[in-house]
């Protein structure tokens, strides 16, 4: 396992991706590689929006490779937030009829093999693992 | 990301190359609110350099999508490679959008 530990701000957003997909290796293809860039895009980006509230805190990534996975941790000590309670994006409505936001939980989701979320001694933890 | 846009009559082509992310999409956003959405008739978005798109992207393409439409316009998006479309499927938009495939 290896981790890094940044300020929860957007300006952090490639030093993230950057760091997990770097774990890689060279093997991985380019779609594997945009879509864990995605789930750590928008989980990364959840954090340093909401997490905090006005202030800046921490996010702490650990990315452990595994034979057969892939498997980012995505730890901050914000408010409690558990992204799979949110509900999903009517993706059937007409586009008029849409609002703006839920896309990128919704793509997580649809792109990580397995998700959980737990909140231990004031920390939201919330686990992806992606099949390579 | 560079955005580059080519008008000619009432049809505007816009061109993302590189990445469109959180960071980024800001600019695209900024193009997409220059267009005069009363004068303008078909906005094809260019994205055969396109390299990346996440849900900020996404974003900006309903809200261009949205401005279009409400004012009688048309959006046109060209050259999306097999792993974008897959996004565009995946969010339903692809019900609802005109999208070529590279």
């Amino acid at each position: 396992m290896t981790m890094i530990c940044v300020d929860a701000v957007k300006e952090n957003l490639e030093n993230v991706t950057d760091f997990v997909t770097g774990q890689l290796g060279e093997k991985a293809d380019g779609k594997f590689r945009f879509e864990l860039e995605l789930i750590c895009e928008e989980v990364f980006i959840n954090i340093c929006n909401y997490a905090y509230g006005e202030n800046v805190g921490k996010a702490e990534i650990e990315v452990s490779k595994l034979s057969d996975s892939i498997v980012v941790k995505f730890i901050d000590s914000g408010k409690e937030f558990n992204p799979l309670k949110k509900a999903d994006p009517n993706i059937n409505a007409p586009l008029e009829e849409r609002n703006i936001g839920g896309l990128g939980i919704f793509m997580t989701k649809k792109l990580s093999d397995n998700l959980s979320y737990e909140r231990l001694n004031g920390k939201n933890i919330f686990t992806i693992t992606k099949k390579l | 990301m560079e955005i580059s846009k080519a008008i000619s009559n009432q049809n505007v082509i816009i061109t993302l190359k590189g990445r469109l992310d959180t960071m980024t999409a800001p600019q695209f956003d900024d193009e997409v609110k220059n267009i005069d959405f009363d004068e303008v008739e078909t906005v094809t978005l260019n994205l055969k350099d396109l390299e990346y798109i996440s849900s900020s992207g996404l974003r900006v393409v309903l809200a261009l999508y949205k401005n279009l439409k409400s004012k009688g316009g048309n959006l046109k998006i060209v050259n999306v490679s097999n792993t974008i479309m897959e996004l565009f499927s995946m969010t339903g938009m692809a019900d609802y959008l005109d999208i070529e495939q590279a």
